[in-house]
């Protein structure tokens, strides 16, 4: 069962400066048969309320292990997460995932794939849970979709379908697995923006995103803040606040000035 | 003289008895193959126990234990549903096995993203059972099913037919019941119409419940698997059969929702209760439960000393030193049976299997027809070759052979069959290119790629016809006027097993059930073990 995490209904918005999520210093090893594998070493960064910030590194780097951690499926092997004041140690309500290859069960509909995030939900009659599954998926632009099985959707509609499951969780945080990275190059370009709409708008319970990812474009054009991963064992090797207008003219030279920036603290 | 069409009413109920044994046997196995698979797949502890049991289980020969569990189960439950729960216990050993790794094979395989998603989304160990892990594992288990019920009519009248032999144990209705009844009588006709509706009611379940299902858990397999996979060579028969019987409008029925949707629903309503009054009740069960089978363990404990009170005796020890080597030269006749037969059905079984794999006009014709031969169990014919083979020398020794040979002989048919229908094509317009043809084409082509699954299939065979030997060496019906020796073999294991059965004999049927299973695990451990390693390795396409 879900720790409902205290929320302060009182609290004004304007307060976009709180801080929703803290990372403090997170290891990660593992045991392999003979030594021992550092791979995250002494992480740590916070993330504002109403910001989108990424997560960029080499491949290979430890990114999705962070997410996980920042998830509550995986322990770390030193270090806190905390979502406001309250350690994360398993899945919480408030902080939903999305998965890189979006994780839907191939046997249910995309109404049922939306819906069984909320089975465990016992207060919530089965109608509602139905009706709130049906928002989600209007809320993503695929009403009329409902009774099509994941096989029948293209790889776009298919991400959209994860977005709906983690929205109707009603999550603050969603975490983002690379979101764009099961969808060809041309599709993902379309999507992007699209993608940033249905997270972050007046009508959405998100207020904070957090993203993994190695494409550095990407990272710009929908970030607003973006931690910087070394090569394993992963430390963080600079954060760059992206203070662009959205949207994003990606060929803007102060575009290229941030791209620039994270390049140099890649390589 | 009695009209013919009397005997159809006695016969199809004799079928309905065996079959509600075989259903319970398939739904317990599907009970088990999700409890143990999926504990298995999940818990690393589990597994390191569960896989090596289960590997043991699968190669000792069930059969032998029959009646050691008819003894076990009578002493706790006396009577006809003690003999109906032994029969159906032990076709369910037959069953459960292959399934049980179908389904920890499924789960194993489940990415790992689903299992963080589902943990993510804060569901349940039941929801994850439900939605997940049962979901997931359906495709693999439908299709073991099928095989399983093939191997479990094999033990359904195999194990009626040996509680005949003794009047206390028999079961009273069922298909191996009225066949070996009919044959002792010599009533042919009957005998001839019981084999005929058999067959009838073998094609229509078929038709009706296993190829429905098995169609319908296809909706289960990831869009990757779906790809992937090749239907095989049972399934594609299926489909044939079904094709030319016009199963599709008892598919369309979806009979088979019918019969599952009233699980759904009271797993949901369980589900649903467990999760919102307090688990005490949940609680209260579980306790009462364990409790239970506790209870029943200490009893059957309690009831094994006071059986085992003779083992602190010096005369007993000698007796069963006579014993053992009694058990041991009747190893050795069996031990010479068995690959004696497993020696002919590689000359024949290899050769035919690869020719009509590699025909596109026998293929499918061949499949199919030996899909339906092979689903007959065995022991019914034994009534018929009996009397056939009456003049000849050696009835027994031919009796036990060809009863051995259709009992197992199908595991390197198909193996050999289905891997030869799968040798690369460029390998085959290679070996035309340079004109390797006639008795080279064999030794350098197709011997050494089905090699790998015809040790496979070797390896199933041995462990069948180890199993089938309690039915095809020795044979008998008892009446009421006394017990009926259909045929017999000189010496073996499978005898010396029934005599003990019949006898009462509990020394003798455990040494030799003991000395059987530890030989063919020892064999199995040792030569085929080698010989799997080293056939995969040195025959494999991917080098």
């Amino acid at each position: 069962m879900y720790e409902e995490a205290t929320q302060d209904e009182g609290q004004p918005q304007e307060e976009t400066s709180a801080v929703l999520l803290t990372v403090k210093s997170i290891s990660y090893s593992v045991q392999l048969e003979k030594r021992v594998l550092d791979v995250l070493k002494d992480i740590s960064f916070s993330v504002n309320d109403g910001q989108f910030v990424s997560i960029i590194g080499p491949s290979g780097a430890g990114k999705s292990t962070l997410l996980r951690i920042i998830a509550g499926l995986v322990r770390p092997t030193s270090g806190h997460v905390y979502y406001r004041d309250q350690e994360v140690t398993r899945p919480i309500k408030n902080i939903s995932m999305m998965f890189q290859n979006y994780a839907l069960l191939p046997w249910k509909t995309a109404l049922e794939n939306v819906e069984i995030a909320l089975y465990s939900n016992d207060q919530l009659p089965a109608k509602e849970k139905r009706e709130k599954a049906l928002k989600a998926l209007t809320a993503v632009g695929l009403s009329g979709f409902e009774n099509a099985y994941p096989g029948e959707l293209s790889g776009g509609m298919k991400q959209r379908v994860a977005i709906a499951r983690a929205l109707v969780l009603e999550p603050e945080i969603l975490l983002m697995d690379e979101p764009f990275s099961a969808l060809d190059p041309l599709t993902a370009d379309h999507l992007r923006n699209e993608v940033y709409s249905y997270l972050i708008n007046p009508q959405s319970p998100i207020r904070s995103v957090i993203m993994v990812s190695h494409n550095v474009e990407e990272v710009i054009e929908l970030s607003d803040k973006v931690v910087v991963l070394s090569p394993r064992p992963a430390h963080v090797v600079g954060e760059i606040d992206i203070l662009l207008n959205r949207p994003r003219d990606k060929k803007s030279f102060e575009f290229y000035t941030y791209v620039d920036q994270v390049f140099a603290l890649l390589t | 003289m009695t009209s013919p069409l009397a005997y159809v009413i006695p016969i199809l109920v004799d079928i309905g008895y065996s079959w509600w044994r075989m259903l319970a046997a398939l739904l317990l196995s599907v009970i088990f193959s999700w409890a143990v698979g999926v504990t298995a797949a999940t818990n690393k502890t589990a597994e390191k126990i569960v896989l090596p049991t289960l590997d043991v289980l699968q190669s000792v020969p069930i059969l032998g234990f029959f009646p050691v569990m008819i003894f076990a189960i009578i002493a706790v439950l006396p009577g006809k549903p003690g003999i109906e729960l032994a029969v159906v216990f032990l076709i369910f050993t037959s069953m459960a096995w292959n399934m049980a790794f179908a389904v920890y094979e499924a789960v194993k395989a489940i990415p790992k993203e689903f299992v963080e998603m589902t943990n993510d989304i804060g569901m349940s160990a039941l929801g994850k059972l439900r939605h997940l892990y049962i979901p997931a594992s359906w495709p693999k288990l439908a299709y073991n099913a099928l095989v399983s019920w093939d191997v479990g009519l094999f033990f359904l009248v195999s194990s009626e037919i040996i509680t005949l032999g003794n009047s206390s144990y028999s079961v009273s209705h069922g298909i191996g019941v009225a066949i070996a009844t009919y044959a002792a009588q010599g009533n042919y006709v009957a005998y001839s119409e019981a084999i005929a509706l058999l067959l009838v009611v073998l094609v229509i379940t078929r038709a009706l419940f296993l190829r429905p299902w098995a169609l319908w858990s296809e909706k289960f397999k990831t869009a990757e698997e779906a790809r992937a996979e090749r239907p095989d060579v049972v399934y594609r028969s299926y489909r044939w059969i079904g094709e030319k019987t016009k199963a599709k409008i008892f598919y369309n029925l979806q009979g088979i929702g019918l019969i599952f949707k009233p699980f759904s629903r009271a797993a949901r309503s369980i589900n649903r209760r467990l999760g919102t009054r307090s688990t005490f009740v949940g609680k209260l069960v579980v306790i009462v439960f364990s409790l239970f089978v506790l209870a029943l363990i200490i009893h059957t404990i309690f009831l094994g000393i006071v059986a085992l009170h003779p083992i602190f005796q010096l005369s007993f020890w000698l007796y069963l030193a006579h014993l053992e080597r009694e058990v041991i030269v009747a190893l050795a006749y069996s031990f010479i049976r068995v690959w004696g037969v497993y020696a002919i059905s590689l000359v024949i079984g290899v050769p035919l299997a690869i020719k009509a794999a590699l025909s596109e006009k026998l293929y499918e014709p061949v499949s199919t027809a030996t899909q339906i031969i092979s689903s007959i169990p065995g022991p019914v014919l034994l009534p018929a070759m009996v009397v056939a083979l009456l003049t000849l020398p050696f009835r027994g020794e031919l009796v036990a052979a060809i009863v051995i040979f259709l009992g197992s002989f199908w595991y390197i048919f198909f193996n050999v069959l289905g891997s030869a229908r799968t040798i690369p094509k460029p390998m085959l317009e290679a070996a035309d290119l340079y004109g390797i043809r006639g008795l080279r084409r064999w030794k350098d082509i197709y011997i050494p790629a089905v090699m790998p699954s015809l040790v496979t299939g070797s390896i199933t065979f041995i462990g069948g016809a180890w199993n089938t030997l309690m039915v095809a060496e020795y044979f008998a019906v008892s009446s009421s006027s006394g017990s009926v020796v259909l045929t017999q073999v000189g010496q073996g294991i499978g005898k010396l097993l029934d005599i003990a059965t019949y006898s009462g004999n509990l020394p003798l049927l455990g040494l030799s059930i003991i000395s059987m299973s530890l030989l063919i695990v020892a064999i199995n451990l040792t030569f085929w073990r080698w010989a799997y390693n080293y056939t995969t390795k040195r025959f494999s396409y991917n080098v």
